[in-house]
């Protein structure tokens, strides 16, 4: 960790990122040991997150060794819209998609997700993080917060 | 229901330098686009009465109200792509 820290410092030395750049790759690769203040407040760490509130956002942070990066944020709320909407997926559609999904293994009724199942499963979120640690030093980061 | 996003700012940059930035006040906009907005919601109710009253369930008005619900939360995505050479990067406020 302290090793991409000090890349994205170099990057941000060499001009070859921008400091709210470097921000962002550095608010990616975690907060240092003890930090505080309103950079961690921003995309806390998932270990730093157990407190009562639901997660807000999902984040997905990729950093490549490459210098390819992303980092994408998407507030969980739209999840909960987009839900609402399946109830106006006319029935015939909905057995199609159902048994579709069957068919690939996820056997899966969308007309059962009931809200209270949504937030559970959005509060359940919180505990989940998936971090891959690619041997060429490429990251991936998916977490809710 | 959450308010609309009322920012919109995109940045694209080529090797650190910005070759495009847009910072777009939605929130001038929304008044703009509320009477159409108030008027597509009028046909949609319309449309539905008809449909209710020939024996059918009137779905339109929900799904204007719903597409508005997911336009409201929207507010708060980032997304930031960079490789070597581009940095793409959009914000919703």
């Amino acid at each position: 960790m302290s090793q991409e820290r000090d890349r994205i410092l170099d990057l941000l030395a060499a001009g070859k990122i921008t400091s709210e750049e470097a921000g962002r790759l550095l608010d990616a690769v975690g907060p240092r040991p003890g930090q505080t203040g309103a950079d961690a407040a921003a995309a806390p760490a998932p270990a730093a997150t157990a407190t009562a509130a639901p997660p807000k956002f999902i984040y997905v942070k990729v950093i490549s060794i490459k210098g390819d990066n992303v980092n994408v944020k998407i507030p969980l709320s739209l999840v909960r819209a987009g839900l609402k909407l399946t109830s106006l997926i006319p029935p015939s559609a909905m057995e199609q998609i159902d048994k579709t999904m069957a068919e690939k293994g996820m056997s899966f009724d969308l007309k059962n997700l009931k809200p209270e199942d949504l937030e559970e499963l959005i509060e359940a979120l919180r505990e989940m993080e998936i971090n891959v640690d690619a041997a060429n030093g490429d990251n991936v980061r998916v977490y809710a917060a | 229901m959450k308010m609309p996003p009322s920012l919109v700012a995109m940045r694209v940059a080529e090797q650190g330098e910005t070759k495009f930035r847009l910072w777009l006040p939605l929130f001038l906009l929304w008044p703009l686009l509320l009477p159409f907005v108030l008027l597509t919601l009028l046909g949609t109710a319309i449309v539905d009465a008809f449909r209710f009253i020939g024996g059918r369930r009137g779905a339109y008005t929900r799904l204007a109200v719903g597409v508005l619900g997911i336009l409201g939360e929207t507010r708060g995505t980032e997304i930031f792509v960079q490789d070597r050479k581009h940095t793409v990067a959009f914000r919703l406020r």
